[in-house]
């Protein structure tokens, strides 16, 4: 416990170290301020922001919508990703159908074929929803598979010679022994949907948390770009604590196995 | 000789060939032996004699290359909650409480509710579990664990219990102490056990059958009928008194397994 304050202290003490030194370095204009706002401009802009909005459109609006994006997609992602990984990992014949698909997809860039998806799928929400879809479900299915794979045999063989077939295995052995693996997917899966969540919404987008980003950009409004991608760097961490407090709870024997 | 019935398993002329990467291996050649119901069989050898190979085929987690393995009669071609397996590390699953692993195979074989309170509150109180019955598996120790692991696969009544080093990884007292319990549950539930060990002493006071095995390839080499194991069940501190002919066969048994 003892060393891991002291690591936190670390932790702490380089992010302070940033702080001061862009404080120094803007306080003697050593930078211009397009290219390096002042720390004071960056939290007055995030004030007007969370105030007044952003082009007409209010923060909580911005932010609201990316992750109505972001959620339903993972949320999709981890229904499907999930059983589709399980049955892949378990059994041959559903491998043979569906994992070339995946590894085919899962290596081309999201924008490569985001275009498509929005000439299918029309330039709303479910074009977005689809290209984050397709991100993070890459990574759960790939975990998933590689949680079946490194399951103890001997916990499969005890439940055969228990009474168990092969259909309450899977649910009651294979699902609960992938736990750990699969938070890590979905943690993984949160990260690579985030990333894309600012790409979906660089093409055809006029709302949301990268848009916002992305517009300021386009202006060189330094200020906004930099409280953008604060909010988006502290909302990334907060996730990912709450699926970390989440896999504690329902892992609750990791590492004890 | 004359056979009336058909043995309870009967494995004959089983060989295993395993593949590896410098070609077929032969772990266990041309086993030909009964197993009787409410036998109690140690097998000893030294590791590598394919004492484990023997098991997984009566288990049924393996085929044999050669020869057949039957149970009553049919053939063995896949594991069944009829022959239980105790393995030498405990598999408990660490998602369940110790009630719920015991309550496992039960549930899973759909026994009625009231029938699986009643047993697994019958066999928590036999193996003196009752007090832990909410813990997690991970809180219990080593010989707790394989306590649970032995319930668990006894609760369900098997017609049989394969056990694969089950006390291996314990300590002097609680392998005691584990035996003692065995060898006990053995008589009240007039169950069959087949029991791997590389300790002398175990075999030879638990089993009423001992199989000493060699190695390359596997072979029975002798068997041994023991009354040792009764002698415990009688003796009011359950043990065995160690007499000549005991220190004879072991010596006999160092000298097969070429300790």
């Amino acid at each position: 416990m003892k060393e891991k304050k002291n690591y936190q202290g670390i932790t702490l003490s380089i992010w302070l170290l940033v702080l001061i030194l862009w404080f120094a370095v803007t306080k003697i204009e050593l930078i211009p301020a397009v290219i390096l706002p002042a720390p004071k401009e960056v939290v007055l802009t995030g004030i007007d922001i969370i105030k007044h909005g952003y082009n007409n459109i209010s923060f909580w609006s911005h932010l609201g919508v990316s992750f109505y994006r972001l959620i339903s997609a993972t949320f999709f992602a981890i229904i499907l990703g999930i059983p589709l990984g399980l049955l892949s990992g378990y059994s041959q014949k559903v491998h043979a159908v569906i994992d070339s698909f995946v590894q085919f997809y899962r290596p081309i860039p999201p924008l490569a074929y985001y275009t498509l998806l929005v000439m299918w799928m029309g330039i709303g929400q479910a074009s977005k929803i689809m290209l984050l879809f397709l991100a993070a479900f890459a990574p759960i299915y790939i975990s998933c598979i590689a949680a079946t794979n490194k399951i103890n045999p001997n916990y499969i063989l005890s439940a055969q010679t228990l009474g168990a077939n092969r259909k309450q295995i899977f649910k009651t052995i294979i699902l609960p022994a992938c736990l750990p693996e699969i938070f890590t997917g979905i943690r993984t899966a949160v990260g690579v949907s985030y990333t894309t969540l600012v790409a979906a919404e660089m093409v055809a987008a006029t709302s949301g948390i990268g848009w916002m980003v992305i517009d300021a950009s386009k202006y060189l409004k330094s200020n906004v770009m930099f409280f953008g991608i604060i909010i988006m760097g502290l909302t990334g961490i907060l996730i990912d604590f709450g699926l970390q407090k989440l896999e504690r709870k329902l892992v609750f024997w990791k590492g004890m196995d | 000789m004359t056979i009336t019935k058909p043995a309870f398993i009967d494995i004959n002329q089983v060989s295993v060939v395993y593949d590896s990467k410098k070609g077929p291996v032969t772990a266990i050649e041309q086993i030909d032996k009964q197993i009787n119901q409410g036998d109690f069989i140690c097998v000893l050898g030294p590791s590598g004699c394919g004492k484990s190979t023997l098991l997984k085929v009566i288990a049924g987690f393996i085929q044999p290359t050669k020869g057949t393995c039957q149970m009553e009669d049919k053939l063995i071609t896949q594991p069944s909650w009829e022959r239980g397996v105790v393995f030498q590390d405990s598999t408990l699953y660490p998602w369940m409480s110790v009630q719920e692993n015991i309550e496992y195979g039960l549930k899973m074989r759909q026994v009625n509710p009231t029938m699986i309170k009643e047993r697994t509150e019958s066999i928590l109180e036999q193996v003196g579990l009752l007090h832990v019955k909410d813990a997690h598996t991970f809180e219990l120790s080593g010989g707790m664990q394989q306590r649970v692991a032995v319930a668990r696969t006894l609760v369900n009544k098997p017609k049989m219990i394969l056990m694969d080093e089950p006390f291996g990884a314990l300590d002097a007292l609680t392998r005691l102490n584990m035996q003692g319990l065995t060898r006990d549950l053995w008589q009240e539930e007039k169950t069959t056990v087949f029991l791997i060990t590389h300790d002398i002493d175990e075999a030879m006071t638990l089993g009423n059958r001992v199989w000493v095995m060699s190695k390359n390839p596997g072979k029975i080499e002798k068997e041994y009928q023991l009354d040792y194991t009764y002698q415990a069940l009688t003796d009011e501190r359950h043990r065995v008194s160690v007499d000549d002919k005991y220190l004879t066969i072991k010596n006999e048994i160092l000298d097969i397994i070429g300790a």
